[in-house]
């Protein structure tokens, strides 16, 4: 019988295979589309290359997969998008990139520093170090773009839909109960955090970088604070269930 | 490194790195088609719900 707790470990790494391969694609369209919107070089020159890290990312995660005897996935082949149909061209633009390098790339580093801190493997934490190093610039490069994007553009309508991509970004259990498996402290030497430290992380990394962050750029936070603080309540309260 | 000290390295960083590229470049780096454009890469096609969300992340 597979230990429940490794076939856990065994899953994220999976998954994350699909994210890094996914954000490779992703990263690649950015580039050209930030091309196509005039943006400096630099900003285009970031995007491609956050797209090559993320191939060798997600080779990464195969190499990690392999080692665990675990099956390596086939990689993601959509260029998938979120950006709602209604809004312009360019508001799309600033939607994915906002979505992809602010939300999702910031919650990754937030997620590795955690890794970081509790890794004791040796290949293990190069991986994850050389993953951080990376991921600094994949989030700085949301950052950037709203540095430059503002002064052309109004981006306040990004406010409400704040929640809406750390939602996404969440996935579908993160503020769900786990199983007893995924509480086990030995996931952090397999590279995962444990659920509840993650939803802690999560809501932590919000309130005190990408809400400051979006504020920092005039855009309207209020949105993303009540969802946060919604989160942060169903949390509590299943705690205190659970107690 | 601190969760908190992101905002100072991912934020500030990255918003000190966007000003300065685009007052070396002007603003805009003469493409100027103002992101009416939209290219899919070589061989890939759009999924996802283009209704809201975003990347799953780590």
């Amino acid at each position: 019988m597979v230990d429940p707790t490794r076939r856990l470990a065994d899953q994220v790494w999976a998954a994350r295979h699909g994210v890094e391969s996914g954000a490779a694609l992703r990263f690649a369209s950015l580039s050209r589309r930030l091309w196509d919107a005039g943006a400096p070089e630099a900003l285009v020159q970031l995007a491609a290359r956050a797209s090559r890290d993320e191939t060798r990312h997600a080779g990464h995660c195969a190499d990690i997969l392999r080692e665990r005897r675990a099956r390596v996935p086939a990689p993601e082949t959509r260029l998938l998008e979120y950006a709602p149909a209604e809004l312009s061209p360019e508001q799309k633009l600033a939607y994915e990139v906002v979505a992809q390098s602010c939300i999702s790339e910031t919650e990754s580093m937030a997620t590795l520093v955690t890794l970081l801190d509790a890794a004791s493997d040796g290949h293990l934490r190069q991986v994850l170090h050389e993953l951080a190093r990376d991921e600094v610039h994949h989030a700085r490069l949301g950052w950037a773009y709203l540095a430059w994007a503002r002064q052309r553009m109004d981006i306040g309508f990004l406010g409400a839909w704040l929640p809406s991509m750390a939602a996404g970004t969440a996935g579908p259990d993160l503020f769900r109960p786990g199983p007893p498996e995924a509480e086990d402290p030995v996931l952090l030497r397999s590279g995962v955090v444990p659920h509840s430290e993650r939803q802690r992380v999560y809501l932590e990394t919000l309130q005190s970088v990408v809400i400051p962050g979006m504020a920092e750029h005039g855009v309207d936070t209020g949105p993303l604070r009540e969802w946060t603080e919604q989160r942060r309540g169903a949390v509590e309260s299943a705690a205190a269930v659970e107690a | 490194m601190k969760i908190k000290k992101l905002f100072q390295v991912l934020v500030l960083g990255g918003t000190a790195l966007g000003l300065a590229a685009a007052a070396a470049c002007g603003g805009d780096n003469g493409n100027g088609s103002g992101g009416q454009v939209q290219t899919l890469p070589d061989g890939g096609h759009t999924g996802g719900t283009g209704g809201g969300g975003g990347p799953v992340g780590w």
